[in-house]
């Protein structure tokens, strides 16, 4: 697969929720198809029995106490809130 | 002579011996930020009121014995680094109005430090490009050539070094975000090791990539500033627990008998060849100075840039999830529904490249496309790094340009998407490989600085910091600076 349909790139963005223009789909949809091409020059590579690096740090396990540390209180963390309500954050009606 | 071409400790005797006050180095910043800001657009945001008042406060302090490494230093961030006295928007409309809450561990670092933060600087939206066009709100231009690009993502964290508009910058380097700018801008540029640096509190591009690192106009400056910002913080979970090295101690101006690999994919077609002739002039230099070059293969380093595309977007449109709308950023107002709110709140305020890369990483992600796509791109990583892992078995620094060409045109790059991809081969492998690598400047061409890569091995920044500064002593380069 080389090159794909503007459904499927239409695809990806609803997946990603985004609603693109016709303009950005036919936009997206050679971009991606010309970017595709481009990182089929992997398959040249033999890959077989190579482990995938999913990261090169060095840190394993990570771990800290569990404990309760003082940090933003609600007032403040509403402060970037677009739309609030008696302390939570309002959204439109999911039910109908 | 300005006040910022001063060294550190210069600054520090004479604000120590009173012949200068911490308020009179902020007000110089300021004031050169207002002469210049308005060709430039370096910044996004200033911060004139508390910078002054912590000046301030530092000239109180200055009684008593004890003082940051970087006292009274005018700083500059780039607009991905959470400030909690300073909005942070990433250049972009989904964070136009967004205020922190709390500083990222760098700026609290700082502060122990008595820099002085004066501003926020313009980059690529989220970080995403390499020219600063793609920021939401201003194109900020090489302080050498206002027709050209300053590089990117951190293109206003080097243009405002360059320009002398603080002393100095932090940056964020994921596939060359540091360096190439550094290089466009005529400034050291350092992306340190993966894991270094904190990067608490710093917007997320691609989390296995991200690297915070330090703009100055000197490598010693480079030196004093990582070293107040470097060491392990619980709250990033890949930052690194080591013994922290003394950098300063690290520039002894002696490079006799130092490895040099230079990899001979770095000099390969796609590289100008004004760039390629400053770093053989770079390397004529190190030989003189008693270093041993040789050339050296990173066989896999052609497919890095393929790699970083793929690994970059998948992790890309992971950390753009969080931007729904709801909790922070930009609302849509037009929604009946939940999901009109996802969907146009993201779309209304995304810019072009981020929607992309974003589209990109989705595809590359999905199922069918994982094992063709990203799954390989993973393998070709391990690959890259083994690259690097041997030959460092050999040499001690691998070094080559850190950009093919000198800073483009506005609109160059966009007219040109290949350009973009031969810059990617020179930095994106580094990233991969979670190397060290700085960027300091090593000559001219039709007024535009050319940069000199130095690649080090994991947290080896001191072997880099010696041949940097062994190479500054012994050229003018960092000593030329853009009339503007």
């Amino acid at each position: 697969m080389s090159r794909l349909t503007e459904e499927q790139t239409q695809k990806f963005a609803e997946a990603a929720r985004l609603k693109l223009t016709d303009a950005e789909t036919k936009q997206y949809t050679e971009q991606l198809g010309k970017w595709i091409e481009y990182a089929e020059n992997l398959n040249e590579l033999p890959l077989e029995g190579v482990e995938p690096a999913a990261s090169v740090s060095s840190v394993k396990n990570a771990l800290r106490e569990d404990k309760v540390k003082p940090w933003i209180e609600r007032d403040e963390a509403l402060q970037n809130v677009p739309e609030h309500k008696d302390g939570l954050i309002k959204v439109p009606a999911i039910l109908e | 002579m300005t006040l910022f071409h001063h060294r550190l400790q210069e600054i520090q005797d004479m604000l120590h011996k009173k012949e200068l006050s911490v308020q009179d180095v902020v007000e110089h910043s300021m004031k050169r930020i207002k002469e210049t800001d308005g060709k430039l657009e370096a910044f996004v945001a200033l911060n004139e009121e508390k910078a002054l008042e912590t000046a301030k406060r530092l000239d109180e302090q200055n009684e008593s014995a004890e003082k940051g490494a970087l006292f009274g230093l005018p700083i500059g961030l780039k607009d991905n680094i959470l400030t909690k006295d300073m909005p942070t928007t990433c250049s972009s409309k989904m964070l136009e109005n967004f205020q922190p809450l709390y500083n990222a561990t760098v700026v609290e670092k700082l502060d122990e430090a008595d820099a002085v933060v004066v501003g926020k600087l313009n980059m690529d939206e989220f970080a995403m490009g390499s020219t600063t066009e793609h920021s939401a709100f201003q194109k900020t231009k090489n302080p050498w050539n206002l027709n050209c690009v300053p590089g990117g993502s951190s293109g206003g964290s080097a243009a405002a070094v360059a320009a002398g508009q603080v002393y100095f910058s932090l940056g964020t380097d994921t596939g060359g975000s540091i360096r190439q700018p550094a290089a466009f801008c005529g400034v050291v540029g350092l992306k340190p090791t993966y894991g270094l640096v904190s990067r608490f509190g710093v917007a997320a591009f691609a989390s296995s990539l991200d690297t915070v690192g330090t703009i100055t106009k000197s490598v010693e400056d480079n030196a004093y500033l990582l070293q107040a910002i470097v060491g392990e913080d619980k709250l990033d979970a890949t930052s690194v627990q080591m013994d922290i090295p003394n950098y300063i101690n690290s520039l002894s101006g002696d490079v006799k008998g130092l490895k040099i690999g230079v990899p001979k994919e770095f000099l390969s077609e796609g590289v100008d060849e004004a760039v390629k002739a400053s770093v053989k002039e770079a390397l004529k230099t190190f030989e003189k100075m008693g270093a041993v070059c040789e050339e050296v293969s990173l066989p896999h380093s052609s497919y890095a840039a393929a790699s970083y595309s793929i690994i970059s977007a998948a992790e890309a449109s992971a950390s753009m999830a969080r931007f729904d709308g709801i909790r922070y950023g930009y609302r849509t107002e037009n929604a009946d529904n939940l999901q009109d709110v996802y969907v146009n709140s993201r779309s209304e305020a995304f810019g072009d490249e981020v929607k992309r890369r974003i589209i990109f990483g989705t595809f590359a992600l999905s199922s069918g496309n994982y094992e063709a796509y990203f799954k390989k791109a993973q393998q070709a990583r391990t690959l890259i790094k083994q690259d690097f892992d041997s030959a460092f078995e050999n040499y001690d620094v691998l070094i080559g340009p850190t950009a093919p060409s000198t800073a483009y045109r506005f609109g160059e790059a966009s007219e040109d998407p290949a350009k973009l991809y031969i810059g990617d081969l020179l930095t994106t492998p580094v990233n991969l490989a979670g190397n060290p690598a700085i960027s300091i400047p090593c000559g001219f061409s039709n007024g535009l600085p050319i940069g000199l890569q130095i690649i080090g091995k994991p947290f080896d920044e001191q072997t880099i910091f010696r041949a940097a500064h062994a190479f500054e002593q012994a050229t003018a380069f960092h000593k030329e600076k853009p009339e503007l």
